[in-house]
């Protein structure tokens, strides 16, 4: 069964084409990885499919509910994590993940329940009364990931889930995407520009350029069709990137 | 390039950073400085031009309406100079005043938004950067100079002003605008390289904000005021003599008190104030140049410390037990984001200023024995102004600061399943708990303010937190129409504009419903009356009777039709409210999307 069904989703800004034409599928329980430059399109895709913007034309169904008449059903089973990430620094961590589970009127003997748990498993009980003003940016990345799982939710979107983490905190992001993965039936959609995390944990992968998706398969699919050694090689081959080697002389 | 120019040259960058502004960088300062000079030599010339005809046209006109004056050819030689110690006393304020303002206020941005550690970095010495600030500061010279000398266009009009005169005067306007403009960078540079910490730096805030709000209301009485206040400490009232000096030749003041005049000194005189403003001037650079000497840039990063925060207290608990969940928690949550920031604390607790200044103003002018009737009526229309513009004001010191550096939360807050509805209607209910004790007391500090011209504090009351929740929902649905993330922008104020706007047509609905049979029916009729003047006649008689004709008669003496209004007004209010907040939220749910 399909989480994310999208069918030509077009989304134009002004004179810029968002995404172009998007169709793509992502299966139940799956961990499917977005990959693209910066600028493709990536976490356009992702606000599309969690109904924060309206397509220009197109259509898409998240966890069976369509997008635009369905919309209050499609944010009640989706958690999200943003590319820019924003926080009430004067909050603590505790009373962010209140906020957030309140928005999703989880009820509160569970909110309580479920905040002193995802503390806990970031490792930042003992901190859950400080203001975030006085985390770093990884413990910041933490509480947002907290909060993207606070209410529970079928279909997990992670826009650079690993940005700013330190090796073991990153270390401890994928392990809980396997876990949840493998373990409960979520299905995860990871926008990232770490290859080798993409490699690792997601079961396929889709490349977007300039707001056109390029290809989908799993690694080892793509891998093959593209003679590469790792994920890095394809990835430059679908975009045509290629890294210019010319050194300033003064360097 | 010089280590301090390249310092001034980037603050001059950032200061026009805008999509507009920026394209002025090279004409600005130019053109600036081309209007002074265009408005210095005119201002002898059509002063010389106009003199001698506008005396003769008064006088003329004195004889065909006043008739009965004692000594019609006495009084052509004898004008009212009082008014030259006004303009002097508001041009004074701005050139003393404002660049302190300025010059703190961006320091103040700047502390927290710019991470020191580039200039830290560099080879630069302290000397280089407040040279650079006051430099980059001193592109308020011209404006101010510029706003002063288009003030003293009434001045040459009344007065025979010569290119001495002219030139006395900008000097005087110079001194303090120099003087205000190192203080500040002296004081910036305190902040920069001390570091205060929030609790100082939200004091200073609320500090340049009461300043602000003084300066503002204060100019407005000054100007109201027949006779000047001895407030002989202070460089603007210098300023303001060494103008009458310069105007009038004379260090006495004549005040017109109907037929007959009455002469005062000016304390102190043009050139005492001419030597107390140079030596104001020499003195601040002196002992900044020693200050200078002490300022050192090491050491002095800000130390990150974990804030714990304790245990909730009964003020949210309250909060949380009388409002619905999750609107509750939301509200609470954005309770406690606002008020944990000291800055916003101070900012909204600065507007208790309008009510201070229009009470003490209100004293002061009480006392001003010269033209007592029209005192009242200045008194009333101008407190009642006050009253209103505070009553929007209120909610506009929250509205706008829940909004800024928000826009990544929004993405967060539209991806919830009822979307940005709950955070309007959060926002809504945090304003109005904040707001409704400060209306409270703002509403009897103005009642205390005009009680000797009339009124109950229960209507001062109501009619304050009408204003209040008018407004807040009107701003919020403004905000949530338009947002503004950025501390710094022109949003803010056509946004401030709209609501004061939108807010000022209700709350006059309400006044002309006339179902308040109260003195701010005056606010009303008063500029009404005195902008039916301006139009040809018979309109002019026709306008100016049909309001009177309201004011007097049409206040319903039934105690139903007075109900029935009431009624009225509250629903108008309710709908506008209404639909300002449904439309926000409309709008805010599409914000691009």
């Amino acid at each position: 069964m399909e989480a994310i069904k999208t069918v030509s989703l077009t989304k134009i800004y002004g004179s810029n084409v968002g995404v172009e034409n998007l169709n793509l599928e992502v299966f139940s329980g799956e961990t499917f990885g977005f990959l693209g430059p910066n600028g493709s399109g990536k976490t356009t895709t992702v606000r599309l499919l969690n109904c924060i913007i309206r397509p220009t034309s197109g259509r898409a169904k998240v966890g069976g509910y369509d997008i635009l008449s369905e919309s209050e059903k499609v944010k009640r089973i989706t958690g999200l994590l943003p590319e820019t990430p924003g926080i009430y620094e004067r909050l603590t961590a505790h009373e962010f993940l209140e906020f957030i589970g309140s928005l999703y009127d989880v009820p509160q003997p569970i909110l309580k329940r479920r905040i002193n748990d995802l503390l806990d498993f970031f490792e930042l009980g003992d901190r859950g009364d400080e203001l975030l003003e006085g985390f770093s940016k990884g413990m910041k990345q933490k509480v947002l990931l907290a909060s993207a799982l606070i209410h529970d939710p079928e279909i997990v979107f992670l826009d650079e889930p690993t940005s700013g983490l330190d090796p073991v905190s990153s270390r401890m992001v994928k392990d809980l995407i396997k876990m949840l993965s493998s373990e409960t039936n979520k299905t995860f959609f990871i926008c990232t520009h770490i290859l080798p995390l993409a490699e690792e944990v997601c079961e396929r992968i889709g490349i977007i350029d300039r707001g056109q998706l390029k290809e989908v398969g799993s690694p080892e699919e793509l891998k093959e069709k593209y003679g590469a050694k790792n994920l890095e090689e394809v990835f430059l081959q679908v975009t045509g990137k290629n890294v210019t080697k010319d050194m300033i002389e003064w360097v | 390039m010089p280590s301090w120019l390249a310092v001034a040259k980037n603050e001059y960058r950032l200061m026009l950073s805008g999509r507009v502004t920026r394209r002025l960088r090279r004409i600005l300062p130019v053109m600036l400085v081309s209007l002074v000079v265009v408005i210095a030599v005119a201002l002898p010339l059509v002063s010389r031009f106009l003199f001698l005809e506008l005396r003769v046209r008064e006088y003329l006109e004195d004889m065909l309406t006043l008739p009965l004056r004692p000594d019609p050819v006495l009084s052509l030689f004898i004008v009212d100079t009082s008014i030259v110690l006004r303009m002097g006393a508001i041009s004074g304020t701005l050139a003393f005043v404002i660049p302190i303002l300025v010059a703190i206020g961006r320091q103040l941005e700047e502390v927290e938004v710019v991470s020191k550690d580039v200039v830290l970095s560099s080879p630069l010495k302290p000397v280089h950067v407040i040279i650079g600030e006051f430099m980059v500061n001193l592109i308020m010279l011209p404006v101010i100079l510029l706003v002063s000398t288009i003030m003293l266009v009434p001045v040459a009009l009344t007065f025979y002003l010569t290119f001495q005169a002219v030139a006395l005067i900008l000097t005087a306007i110079t001194l303090a605008c120099l003087t205000g403009i190192w203080v500040a960078v002296i004081a910036s540079t305190y902040l920069f390289t001390r570091e205060p910490t929030g609790k100082i730096k939200s004091a200073l805030k609320a500090l340049l904000g009461a300043l602000g709000v003084s300066m503002g209301i204060g100019i407005l009485f000054l100007s109201m005021s027949v006779t000047p206040p001895n407030l002989w400490f202070l460089p603007s009232l210098w300023v303001a003599s060494i103008i009458h000096f310069a105007a009038t030749q004379s260090n006495i003041t004549i005040i017109k008190i109907g037929f007959t005049y009455l002469l005062m000194p000016v304390q102190p005189d043009g050139w005492t104030s001419f030597i107390l403003l140079a030596s104001l001037f020499v003195l601040s650079f002196l002992m900044g140049a020693v200050c200078l000497s002490k300022v050192n840039f090491t050491g002095i990063e800000k130390k990150e410390e974990a804030l714990i925060v304790k245990k909730e207290n009964f003020f949210y608990r309250a909060i949380r037990r009388s409002l619905p969940s999750p609107l509750s928690v939301v509200t609470v949550s954005q309770l406690k984001e606002f008020t944990r920031r000291t800055d916003n604390i101070a900012r909204f607790l600065s507007v208790i200023m309008f009510p201070v200044i229009v009470l003490l103003m209100s004293k002061m002018m009480q006392f001003d024995f010269t033209k007592v009737g029209e005192t009242l009526v200045s008194l009333a229309s101008l407190s009642g102004f006050y009253f209103v513009l505070a009553g929007v004001i209120l909610p506009m010191m929250i509205i706008p600061y829940i909004f800024i550096d928000t826009k990544d939360i929004l993405w967060t807050i539209k991806k919830t399943p009822r979307g940005v509805k709950l955070l309007v209607y959060s926002m809504l209910a945090e304003t109005i708990i904040l707001c409704v004790p400060m209306s409270i007391v703002m509403a009897l500090l103005f009642y205390l303010a005009m009680w000797s011209i009339g009124g109950n504090p229960a209507v001062f009351l109501a009619v304050m937190l009408f204003m209040v929740f008018v407004s807040t929902a009107i701003a919020t649905g403004v905000y949530a129409s338009r947002p503004v993330f950025k501390e710094k922008g022109l949003g803010h104020f056509v946004n401030f504009v709209i609501t004061l706007i939108a807010t000022g047509l209700v709350v006059s609905a309400t006044f002309i419903l006339l179902v308040i049979p109260w003195i701010p029916n005056l606010l009303v009729a008063e500029p009404l009356i005195k902008a039916a003047s301006w139009l040809p006649q018979p309109t002019s008689t026709l306008v100016s009777q049909a309001v009177a004709f309201l004011l007097i008669n049409a206040a319903p003496k039934d105690p139903f039709i007075q109900i029935a209004g009431a009624v009225a007004s509250f629903m108008l209010g309710v709908v506008v409210a209404y639909t300002s907040i449904k439309r926000g939220t409309r709008k805010l749910e599409l914000y691009e999307g």
